[in-house]
């Protein structure tokens, strides 16, 4: 074969067979770019029609050995280079089921022959790899539909070189109803919206953010205070945007808000009247520091951890109770992230009695379900599909899969030394360079054999000594300097708590072509966690005095179709728990939850579903998987507040709310619905409300005006101001 | 022929067919007693709960000074009245309900602190009725029940609320919450022992009324959930240091705990060992204990002792006959076996290191004990060659054991080394971790070969024509490994068995999805089975066992453990020490058929 292809080579003229032209650098970007190896064509997981491409070309070893070598090599004629398959499909000369990709005289298709003619080597030697992109401009916004922006791609190669890659790379666009990309890099814009320019090259990606814009922002655009580094960065963006931010929340709004947010709590009728009488000018931000220093702030803000460690999953009922109760006094303590996570890292010991080691649910799968669920949970960034292969378009590698598991090889998982269920995390010395104790082999990559070395994230390796457990090296980089996602990921989670979303969305979904919606933002608020020590209640402080958080939710002209930006408050519904706990606070009877004591409220329950009514509205049984709670609303739940067993309990108990208010004969019955609606709604009735309900009760007797207030109350239950905070 | 060969002739063909039996479904089984102990000085009627107790004849308590007599039975209840002499030794006893059907034995509780029982309601913490204390409570939480007690308090005062059940035998998983008067948690205990018990000390900053709420963990209970509820601003150690001495030496000890400042002294075991308080301060405490020379070796309860006399909840502390060192942190210390090093791994990533130097061929035992101490430690020992490699490392000597045997975490190592030279031992948690609290006890000896006996059970009836096996184990220890005979020494007239041989191989076990567990040792099943001539009775039996080791021959007589999980999860040896043997009557199974549906055949 090597014979007829020098014969082949030596009858081509000169110009094409070209020594030059390697597999990775060029003819894989012409695959890319070109859409071979797309998830719909031969970059699926099957391939098509037996052509198996790694998706995005990922993997070009196995790219090059599947066109070169498998299947016997059929798909290159080497007597006759341009009877190949791999020039005469894609030029449709044949039947191709992906039709033309390139003409016959194109350039890809002279590559791809020249390539061939010169060899088809998989690397010109001596020529650098390409290790970045950078696609400029980064951010653009277009105004108008059909108005274009090019787009240059530079490629960064190991030798500090840079090339235009422009041409070469493989463009596609995240949202095309917003704007649209060719091949050139050409983005034409298409209707109102922010959308991505994805930029991909085999094993790279790039991404520019693009804005679409109807009008330029008006000379008139209003000025708004701004109270902190948020509002200066978002409102800073609303503005190229031309979109105007809606007006601040009224008070009424801001402290039932600001309550759920904080503290999980309704304010009492107290409270709210107390704070809408203050003419303190400063009185958000005063309450805003109360709140922060109240004991519910810790018992909420728990639970929401509870969910993203995934407590007592896989560890016991007992174990779940001691993270829990752990989780609860760091966070009243106010202990720093960055101490709080050390520390759960350096666990060990048995889980009925220590709460740290509850942190180890990974460890069932050995150091590969650790790498799994520490990459998610504590960076935010979702590893599994390294496991496997290489990131296609991300740049994880199974170097970064398994390295990041090497942390976590020392750990044994004792089976109940203690007793039943009694699980323990031990420490093994060192007996074996890297060791994966629960399934008995050696923690080895998976492609070279070689033991796998403890390796930071996107970064070097770590230095392990003989029978070191490598775990404090991975505590101590989480506050590095050379970590970049660690304050990232908590404070996009912080931030979607409050703001409704995430600056990235998933919140566990960081990576190139998932880029936040205001990176300016998400890098500033990063610099001041880091810079504020990790304190999570100063960053938290940050957000809630903020002008941005304080916005009302009405929408205006400008900003109604705004999703991504903030420039209003986007609803959020409570979180199950504080929804069963608001409405025992408004109905003024704290129900029992089955295997919690009588008072306790749902927000303390440490494992488990609670009642069919938290699990209904989220609250996960077993907490099998990290992910955040799915809000979207359901028939079931509509049912349960129409009419499930816990508004009918809460609505028909003896002395509750209802009963003491008709108990108290100096009240009238406008003062009785006044602290019904402030207590549910933090706000008075509207006078429609009033004249409505108010009428009912006229000339009624005792059991119709409570069957009244009883109406009243499930109204209010089944209202989407309760369900919402907003 | 003798006897013995014709039983012999007799057992063996039906030896094979012996598998393991279970107790008798009929024997006397006790789920609860209460109240479950009891001042000296006292009488007191008594309630036992559980199955098959009708005909129970008699109670009989172990130990001196406490005595009880059987009013009524029936088949799930007997109640009695038991007496506690003056002088009756605090501590816990065995109680062994006695009927013709078998024996059982649950444990009972003797205390020199005031007693009183539950009130109810008490059911909401508003019911709260206010107890005075030191006292002990006896009380019983059933499913979705709470208990709540009051008390009064002075500002700064330390009280510790202790309470006592899955130790006593129950299988009650409780839990403590301190509450405010309007029913704010103020603080909560859960496990505080390994066996789930909890234990609240809390000094509180006001003086006031707070209230005390015991409830089962996520609202379990049952009518078998007795407790014993200890409260009181009486001294209260959580550790002790060094927690073990030689016998015949005086030791000094420092008592960790709280109101420690009130301790007069401490009791070890039974007395008379003489202690003398050397300081104390609220904190600490420091004794000198002078251990008689004829102390028994291994683990005493260490009681603390204030004018009210042995305090409950005691200390563990471990006797030996071997030269003893006691310091907090050890960096190359150079052994010199036999000894037994006290030493305490204080916080986490604490490891201590010794240094041995050992002939080519020696072989040494290296025992290690943390959680027979009562503490958490997890010990693991490792050795280093002098070249740093890695030559023994041992954490648990049966890990995984799953639920078939009680819990321990403390080691066993026997290590021969194969080169002359220098060795680094190093002792830490298995975790890593550390605590004050982590006190252990390392005893390097040169290896004496040698085995324990221990029967898993401490009675078993027995009936005609259904033989059972009395469970041994024979734990191999210095590195024995030859087989075991054991058998039982005085069988009762009409009562047959045989010998079995253990094995030099740990017994294996299957667990629930067919893996494989390894106890520590060998179990081997002795067959009883009553013969033709045997009249029903009640007898003692002795278990020996024996074996050959490089022509040395070696007996000892079985000791005796609760069985696992039947008198809840109590561990170890008896108090009793003895196997009661039952041959039962008959049981009587009628043969008369009633209202049987005739199937008529076409």
């Amino acid at each position: 074969m090597r014979i007829g292809l020098l014969l082949a080579v030596s009858a081509l003229p000169l110009s094409i067979a070209n020594a030059e032209i390697g597999f990775v650098d060029d003819i894989a970007p012409i695959l890319t770019r070109k859409g071979c190896s797309g998830s719909n064509c031969h970059g699926s997981v099957r391939g098509k029609n037996g052509f198996k491409l790694s998706l995005f070309n990922s993997d070009t070893e196995e790219d090059f050995k599947e066109i070169l070598s498998n299947d016997d090599g059929r798909r290159v004629n080497w007597e006759q280079l341009e009877q190949s398959l791999i020039l005469r499909k894609p030029s449709f000369q044949m039947t191709h089921g992906g039709g033309v990709r390139f003409a016959v005289d194109s350039s890809e298709y002279r590559t791809i022959l020249e390539w061939l003619a010169s060899g088809a080597p998989y690397r010109v030697p001596g020529r650098p790899e390409l290790r970045n992109l950078e696609v400029s401009p980064a951010e653009t916004i277009l105004e108008g539909p059909e108005t274009e922006q090019r787009l240059t791609v530079m490629g960064i190669y190991s030798d500090g070189s840079r090339r235009d890659l422009s041409r070469t790379v493989n463009y596609a666009a995240q949202e095309e109803t917003v704007a649209t990309v060719d091949d050139s890099g050409k983005v034409t814009a298409r209707a109102r919206g922010e959308s991505a320019i994805m930029v991909r090259m085999p094993g790279l990606a790039a991404v520019a953010r693009i804005a679409v814009i109807t009008e330029a922002p008006s000379a008139d655009y209003p000025r708004v205070p701004r109270n902190n580094l948020i509002d200066e960065l978002v409102f800073d963006k609303l503005r190229k945007l031309g979109i105007v931010a809606s007006d601040l929340a009224d008070d009424e709004v801001f402290i039932r808000r600001v309550y759920l947010d904080t503290i999980g709590v309704l304010p009492t009728p107290e409270e709210t009247n107390r704070f809408l009488a203050s003419r303190d000018p400063d009185k958000r931000g005063k309450l805003i520091d109360h709140l922060l220093d109240r004991p519910e702030y810790a018992q909420l803000w728990a639970a929401v951890m509870a969910d993203l460690f995934q407590v007592g999953w896989g560890t016991g009922l007992k174990g779940g109770y001691q993270l829990f109760g752990w989780l609860r006094g760091s966070l009243a303590e106010n202990k720093p992230y960055d101490r709080l996570v050390r520390e759960l890292l350096m666990g060990s010991g048995p889980f009925v009695y220590t709460p740290t080691p509850n942190f180890f649910v990974g460890l069932m799968q050995g150091p590969e379900g650790m790498a799994t669920q520490f990459s998610q949970a504590v960076l935010g960034v979702r590893l599994e599909c390294a496991k496997c292969h290489d990131h296609p378009f991300e740049r994880w590698s199974r170097d970064d899969y398994f390295g990041l598991a090497a942390f976590f090889s020392r750990l044994e998982r004792k089976e109940e030394p203690y007793g039943r269920f009694e699980h323990t995390v031990a420490i093994r010395p060192d007996h074996k360079p890297v060791y994966d104790y629960l399934n008995n082999k050696e923690l080895k990559h998976p492609e070279t054999g070689e033991y796998v070395r403890a390796k930071f994230l996107g970064g070097g390796y770590a230095e392990d000594g003989p029978g070191e457990d490598p775990r404090p090296k991975l505590a101590e980089w989480l506050s590095r300097a050379d970590n970049p996602y660690f304050a990232r990921a908590i404070v996009n989670r912080i931030w979607k708590h409050y703001m409704g979303r995430g600056l990235v969305e998933g919140v566990d979904d960081f990576r190139i072509t998932n880029p936040p919606s205001n990176e300016a933002l998400l890098g500033a608020l990063a610099g001041y966690f880091i810079e504020g020590q990790f304190d999570l209640r100063h960053l938290m402080r940050l957000i809630l005095k903020s002008r941005a958080y304080q916005l009302s939710a009405e929408p205006n002209e400008t900003n109604r179709d705004d999703t991504i930006n903030y420039s209003r408050f986007y609803l959020k519904r409570l979180m199950s728990e504080v929804l069963f706990d608001a409405m025992g606070q408004v109905a003024g009877k704290r129900l029992k939850i089955p295997g919690s004591p009588p008072g306790e409220k749902a927000i303390s329950v440490a494992v488990g579903s609670g009642n069919y009514f938290m699990k209904t509205f989220g609250k996960s049984e077993f907490r099998d998987v990290i992910c955040e709670r799915d809000h979207q609303p359901t028939v079931t739940q509509a049912m349960q507040l129409i009419s499930g067993e816990t508004v009918h309990e809460l609505l028909t108990s003896p002395g509750n709310l209802i009963d003491k208010l008709l108990e108290r004969k100096e009240l009238s019955e406008e003062e009785r619905l006044r602290t019904i609606y402030v207590s549910a709604y933090a706000r008075p009735p509207t006078s429609a409300e009033r004249t409505t309900i108010l009428g009912l009760l006229r000339d009624a007797d005792m059991d119709q005006r409570k069957a009244v207030y009883q109406d009243v109350l499930w109204a209010i239950f089944n209202s989407k101001e309760f369900v919402y905070v907003h | 022929m003798t006897r013995k060969i014709a039983i012999a002739l007799v057992i063996l063909p039906i030896a094979v067919a012996w598998a393991v039996e279970p107790p008798h479904p009929d024997s006397p089984f006790i789920e609860s007693i209460f109240p479950r102990g009891g001042r000296r000085g006292t009488q007191l009627a008594i309630e036992i709960t559980g199955k098959h107790l009708a005909g129970a004849s008699a109670i009989r308590v172990s130990g001196q000074g406490v005595s009880a007599r059987v009013r009524e039975s029936s088949d799930k209840l007997v109640t009695a009245e038991v007496s506690i002499a003056p002088d009756a030794a605090v501590g816990r006893r065995d109680l062994r309900i006695i009927s013709p059907r078998g024996s059982f034995v649950q444990v009972f509780e003797v205390g020199n602190l005031p007693e009183e029982l539950e009130r109810e309601p008490n059911d909401h913490w508003e019911e709260a009725p206010l107890v005075r204390f030191p006292t002990v409570i006896n009380g019983k939480v059933t499913a979705k029940d709470y208990d709540h007690f009051r008390v009064k308090v002075r500002a700064a005062q330390v009280i510790t609320f202790d309470l006592n059940s899955s130790r006593n035998g129950t299988r009650f998983d409780g839990f403590l919450s301190l509450l405010d008067l309007e029913g704010n948690e103020i603080a909560a205990q859960d496990d505080y022992y390994f066996d789930k018990d909890p234990r609240l000390v809390h000094r509180f900053a006001e003086e006031g009324e707070y209230v005390l709420r015991v409830m089962g963990f996520r609202e379990a209970g049952s009518n078998s959930s007795d407790y014993r509820l200890t409260v009181g601003d009486m001294p209260s150690a959580s550790h002790v240091f060094p927690a073990g001495g030689r016998r015949g030496s005086t030791v000094e000890m420092e008592l960790t705990g709280v109101n420690l400042n009130k301790v007069d002294g401490v009791v070890l075991g039974q007395g008379p060992a003489t202690a003398e308080v050397v300081d104390r301060s609220p904190g600490r405490a420091r004794v000198k204990l002078e251990i008689p020379p004829e102390a028994a070796k291994g683990p005493h309860p260490l009681w603390l002792a204030s004018e009210a006399g042995e305090l409950p909840n005691p200390l563990v502390f471990s006797v030996s006959d071997v030269r003893e060192v006691a310091r907090p942190r050890y960096t190359g210390f150079r052994i010199h076996p036999p000894v037994v090093i006290n030493g305490v791994i204080d916080r986490n990533g604490a490891v201590d290191s010794f240094e041995l130097v050992a002939r080519a061929g020696e072989t040494y035992s290296f025992d290690g004990a943390g959680m027979s101490l009562g503490n958490f430690l997890d010990p693991a020992i490792l050795i280093y060659d002098s070249d740093d490699n890695l030559v023994a490392y041992l954490d648990d000597t049966a890990p995984n054991a799953f639920d078939k045997e009680p819990p321990s975490v403390d080691f066993h190592l026997t290590h021969t080394f194969e080169r002359a030279g220098s060795y680094r031992v190093l002792l830490r948690d298995a975790g890593k971790r550390g605590n004050p609290t982590f006190v252990y006890r390392l005893t390097v000896q040169q290896a004496q070969p040698d085995f324990e006996l221990r029967v898993l059970t401490n009675q078993t009836t027995l009936r005609k024509g259904k033989p059972v096996s009395l469970r041994v184990r024979v734990r191999r220890i210095g590195g024995w490994n030859t087989p075991v005979d054991v058998w039982i020494d005085n069988l009762p007239q009409g009562i047959a068995s045989r010998t079995m041989t253990a094995a030099p191989v740990n017994t294996r076990v299957r667990g629930t999805f067919g893996e494989d567990f390894f106890v520590d040792g060998s179990n081997v099943e002795l067959p009883l089975e009553a013969l033709s001539d045997a009249l029903p009775g009640r007898w003692p039996l002795v278990v020996r066992g024996r074996g050959v080791l490089g022509g040395r021959v070696v007996e000892h007589t079985a000791s005796v453990d609760y069985p696992w999980q039947k008198t809840g999860f109590i561990r170890g040896f008896t108090h009793e020490q003895q196997i009661v043997l039952t041959l039962a009557e008959p049981e009587n199974i009628s043969n008369e058929r009633e209202n049987v549906a005739a199937v008529a055949s076409q």
